[in-house]
This record gives structure tokens, C-alpha cells and sequence, in this order.
């Protein structure tokens, strides 16, 4: 299923480098309002560097827009400004700070100025998070704390979310619980990009897929098609 | 350094509490018993615990470690000295100015050194004071140079409603400092316990994590020290006012120390800890001056024996070990996991 509407987030032409190391390669993608879209590649293939090439912690050639607007070479906490929520993969959540502290630190209106998300409302749908309030954020187990920085990151109503890996080192059923989240999230009109190794759990919840490997986007397509073309699957996933 | 949510939860809502209830009996305390060394030592405590509790806006919650807080603390100082020797100008706007010289120049310092981080930080803050040392020493016409601002400070009696005080009373200048230092604590503690405080324990745990949420870890860093440079400034003034002058020593790397110890000795998790430690050394100093002249060598050997086996601050210990009570008694829930947190890292 593709949603609607015209980009949200677009990469057009973006190279990415690590000082003087280019680590992507002309990456171009875009996201759509609504729409959970995956970018799939093996480690080290420039998922995590799209993503922060997105959020503003590399140094990019080429245009990043969001909204229309270039949002390129941008200081991280603008770009967290302007609407774009970023949970990497290293689950950043503050190990010293309780769990509603983890929440109530990140609250700020969306770019639109509007309020969608509340602890209540998050509490409503994480219902794992109000038992935890008052333990340490370094207290929770690996799950717990991915849960809980998606929720901080949506303490800010971003425009779109930005999942890196979210998956990653989680026990299956916490997989499971996590997809059901996601999708949660979709019907909530949240607009996600999202990186995976997981190839199970990525076309579970996207509407939409990019492959990206060495640096380079090699395949864009929906994830019904890619679903049907074991060879690329093969190729680049070793799936 | 280990770190306790629990024990933070615990401290904060009972640190206000704590705090009015010591600063009620430490203001009685000299009308019950009126000793010259409670009028004498008391002041400075309180200095001495402003000019730590400063400090600690930068050390325990936001985790940066500054060697030159006396800058700030001997601003404030010849701002008062300067303005209520040479000038018309009043205590209260003495007190005014020189908390708001002391949070400008810790502006224009800190726009240097926010932008370093761990011991690049710590050397420049140093390197920073030490202009400013060099500056109050040359500046002689302004400053007095080598010999400080001598000659005293010229005190008015103060107003407050039918009463008139004289400030050079003992007694009188012990209550004004008390005062002075409860209102500091009471807005270090709502500032601490804003959406602001909490940015800056998380910019401790991780500057570039706060980016994320739209905030700016290096503004937080400079506001911190701006703040911490007004509290300093204001401690720095009230020395002045207590000693009757402002000297080169204020604003030397070795005053920079002092807060250190203060906040390493009485805690970093609170504000109520540097007071504390602000309280163990000028009040161990003053008792240990009277029997030995090696008060020195005491105070290191005490200073050595908190480092090896308490390991964390007076405070921090206390409310540990409150906490370790509170979650043992049955039917207790636990409030923190703050073993596993420890695990966790």
C-alpha cells in the first residue's frame, strides 16, 4: 500500500562523508505523509549515515528537504526543530534520568505548533511505560529502553520519525510487540523512515522499500514488488 | 561516578524541607547562643556554601568540571568593593550589579569554553581565571592590585520597615548572608528542577542525545555557566562585604579549589551537598587552625580518608543509605533499580 501526498522528506543527490571518506553515493529517496517507508541493506551498507545524514550529524552534498525545505548542513537541534525525530540505534535514552523525566525532557510543540503527543496519550499506547515511570532509564532492559526513546522522540511531535534499526538485538517477541507498535504508530498518521537488517519485520510494517548497499540506493520499489523478487532479495540481503 | 535516580527522586522532594528546617535552627541558633565563633565561622560557610552550590550547577548536573569558578567569585567581589567604596551606589544594588557583572563575564568566558569538552574545558576555564587574575593585578588604580581593595567597605546602616540595621553587627551580617542564602538555594532549586535542569543532567549523560530533541547541548553548557557565574558572583560579594574588602587571593587558581572540595566532600547530587561540605571544611579549618598549625596536613589526611573509603558525597551517602532503608521495609515497592542501573553502565 503507498500513501498519499507529496514528499515529506526527500534525498535528492546526497553524498555523505566522514571527513574526507565518502560513505554515500548520490543517495536519492523520499517519504510521503503518513507512510512508513524501510531502508534495508546489510551492516555497513549506509543506512545509519542516510539517517544522519537526515538529522544533521554528517557532512552532506546535495539537497535534504523537508517540507520543501532544505534542511542540509543544518545543526542537529534544528533539524530536530524543524520536525524530525531521530531514535538511532545505540537506543539513546539518558540512563540517569527516570523514565517520565526521559519523556517530560523532550516535550515540545511540532513545527505546526501543534500537540499531538502527551505522556497520557503515549501511556495509552505503550502501556509498558506508566509501571516504569520512576525507574532509571540504565535500569531498563534493552526493549524497555527502545521503547522508551521512540516515546521521548514523539514527546517532540515530529513531523517524521526516523527509526534506525529499531529491532536490532531484541529479543523475537519484543520484535513482535515492536512491529505491532509501528504499525500502531502508521495508524496513528505517523510518517516513519526506518532502517533494518531485519528484512521480516521491515516488510511487515513499510508501505514502501529502499535498498541501499556500499553506499548506493539499488533498489526502490514497493514491498509487495520486492517481496516478489527473491534475487535482489538474494543479492543484497542475503535473504 | 555512579549516579542514583532514586536517591535524586528521594533527595529532591525532601531537599527543600531539609534545607528551610536547617536554615531555621542555623538562624535562631546565634540568638540562643550568641558564640563569637558561630558569628565569626557562620558567614562563612554561607559564602563559602553559595560559591560550592555555584559550582555544582556546572559539576554535579551538568558534569563540567571548572578550574576557574574564582573568576566569577572575585568578580563579584570587586564589583561590590568597587562600587560601594568609590561610588554612591547602594548595597542592594551592590549586590545587584555584582551578580550580574559576574554572570556577564562568565558569558563571555564561557563562549569559549562551552565549545571544548572534558579536560580542554577544564584547562581553559583555568587559563580564563588566570587573565582574570592577571588583569585585577595590573588594574592598581581600580583594583589595588597587590594589596586588594584595602581601606574597608563603607556599609549603611540598612531599612527594613521601623527598624534600622547596621550590617557591621556580627549577628546582624550572619542573618543578612543566612538570608541571602536561602533565597539562592530556593532558585537554584526551582531552576534545577525545571525542564531546563533536567536538559542539563541530560547534556551531562549525553550532549549530542539532546541535540536530537531540538535543544542545543552548548547553549545549555553556557547557560549553566552563566548561572553558575551569577551564584559565584553573589558569593564573591558577600565575602567582600564580610572581610571588608576584595583582594587578588579571590580570584586566584587556588580559590577555584575550594568549591571542588566542598562539592566532593558534602555531595554532588544536591544543592543542600556543597553546603554541607562548604560547613565540614571552614568548619573543620576553623576548629583544626586553633590546636595545630599543620591544619594542612589534617585536612588532607581527612580530605583522602572521604576519597578512599566513602567513595561519594556526604548527602549523596546519607540519602543512599536512606534509600537502601526505604526499599527494604516491607511492603515497600522498589523506586529506582538503581543496582541494575549500575549493572547497565
Amino acid at each position: 500500500m503507498t500513501r498519499g501526498g507529496g514528499p515529506l522528506l526527500e534525498l535528492a543527490g546526497v553524498d555523505a562523508f566522514y571527513g574526507r571518506a565518502q560513505a554515500l553515493f548520490d543517495v536519492s529517496l523520499t517519504l510521503r505523509r503518513g507512510e512508513i517507508v524501510v531502508l534495508l541493506g546489510r551492516n555497513g551498507a549506509g543506512k545509519s549515515t542516510t539517517f544522519k545524514s537526515v538529522a544533521g550529524l554528517v557532512t552532506v552534498r546535495g539537497a535534504v528537504r523537508l517540507r520543501d525545505r532544505d534542511v542540509a548542513g543544518l545543526a542537529a537541534h534544528r533539524v530536530a526543530r524543524l520536525g524530525v525525530g531521530y531514535v538511532p540505534e545505540d537506543r539513546q535514552i539518558f540512563p540517569h534520568l527516570t523514565v517520565a523525566e526521559n519523556l517530560d525532557i523532550a516535550v515540545k510543540p511540532g513545527p505546526d505548533g501543534g500537540v499531538h503527543w502527551t505522556r497520557e496519550r503515549l501511556e495509552e499506547i505503550f502501556p509498558i511505560l506508566a509501571p516504569l515511570r520512576r525507574r532509571a532509564g540504565g535500569a531498563l532492559s534493552g526493549g524497555e529502553q527502545q521503547l522508551v526513546t521512540i516515546a521521548r522522540t514523539l514527546m517532540g511531535n515530529p513531523d517524521v520519525l526516523l527509526l534506525d534499526e529499531p529491532s536490532e538485538g531484541l529479543a523475537p517477541a519484543i520484535v513482535k510487540a515492536l512491529a505491532g507498535l509501528v504499525e500502531r504508530l502508521r495508524d496513528e498518521g505517523v510518517s516513519i523512515l526506518l532502517s533494518e537488517q531485519n528484512v521480516r519485520f521491515a516488510l511487515r510494517v513499510a508501505d514502501r522499500a529502499y535498498i541501499i548497499d556500499s553506499g548506493h540506493i539499488r533498489y526502490e520499489g514497493t514491498v509487495d514488488t520486492l517481496r516478489g523478487e527473491p534475487e535482489i532479495m538474494k543479492r543484497y540481503l542475503a535473504v | 561516578m555512579t549516579h542514583s535516580t532514586a536517591l535524586r527522586s528521594i533527595v529532591r522532594r525532601t531537599e527543600v524541607t531539609w534545607g528551610l528546617v536547617a536554615a531555621a535552627v542555623a538562624a535562631v541558633l546565634p540568638l540562643i547562643y550568641p558564640s563569637t565563633f558561630l558569628l565569626n565561622v557562620g558567614p562563612q560557610i554561607l559564602v563559602m556554601g553559595v560559591f560550592a552550590m555555584s559550582l555544582n550547577l556546572m559539576l554535579g548536573y551538568t558534569g563540567m568540571v571548572s578550574f576557574g569558578h574564582a573568576a566569577y567569585f572575585g568578580m563579584g567581589a570587586y564589583t561590590l568593593g568597587i562600587l560601594m567604596q568609590k561610588t554612591a551606589v547602594g548595597l542592594a544594588a551592590s549586590l545587584v550589579l555584582a551578580v550580574a557583572g559576574a554572570a556577564l563575564l562568565a558569558l563571555v568566558i564561557g563562549f569559549f569554553c562551552v565549545r571544548l569538552g572534558t579536560i580542554y574545558f577544564s584547562m581553559l576555564t583555568l587559563a580564563f581565571a588566570q587573565i582574570v587574575y592577571t588583569v585585577v593585578i595590573r588594574a592598581t588604580p581600580l583594583t589595588g592590585g597587590d594589596q586588594g581593595l584595602i581601606g574597608g567597605i563603607p556599609v549603611p546602616p540598612v531599612r527594613l520597615g521601623p527598624w534600622t540595621v547596621a550590617l557591621r553587627s556580627p549577628l546582624a551580617f550572619y542573618e543578612l548572608t543566612l538570608s541571602l542564602t536561602v533565597a539562592a538555594f530556593l532558585l537554584a532549586k526551582v531552576l534545577v528542577d525545571s525542564r531546563w535542569g533536567l536538559l542539563l543532567r541530560a547534556v551531562r549523560d549525553n550532549g549530542d542525545r539532546v541535540e536530537f530533541l531540538g535543544a542545543s547541548a552548548r547553549g545549555l553548557r553556557l547557560s549553566a555557566f552563566v548561572a553558575a557565574g551569577g551564584f559565584a558572583g553573589l558569593a564573591g560579594a558577600l565575602m567582600a562585604l564580610y572581610v571588608g574588602g576584595a583582594y587578588p587571593d579571590f580570584v586566584y587558581w587556588t580559590k577555584s579549589a575550594e568549591p571542588i572540595f566542598m562539592v566532593l566532600i558534602g555531595g554532588m547530587h544536591t544543592l543542600l551537598g556543597p553546603l554541607v561540605g562548604a560547613a565540614v571544611l571552614v568548619g573543620l579549618t576553623a576548629v583544626i587552625t586553633q590546636y595545630t598549625s599543620l591544619w594542612g596536613l589534617v585536612l588532607g589526611a581527612i580530605l583522602v580518608a572521604f576519597t578512599l573509603f566513602l567513595k561519594v558525597g556526604l548527602l549523596d551517602f546519607g540519602a543512599e543509605r536512606w534509600r537502601s532503608r526505604a526499599a527494604a521495609a516491607p511492603g515497600n515497592p522498589p523506586v529506582g533499580g538503581v543496582a541494575r542501573a549500575r549493572e547497565a553502565k
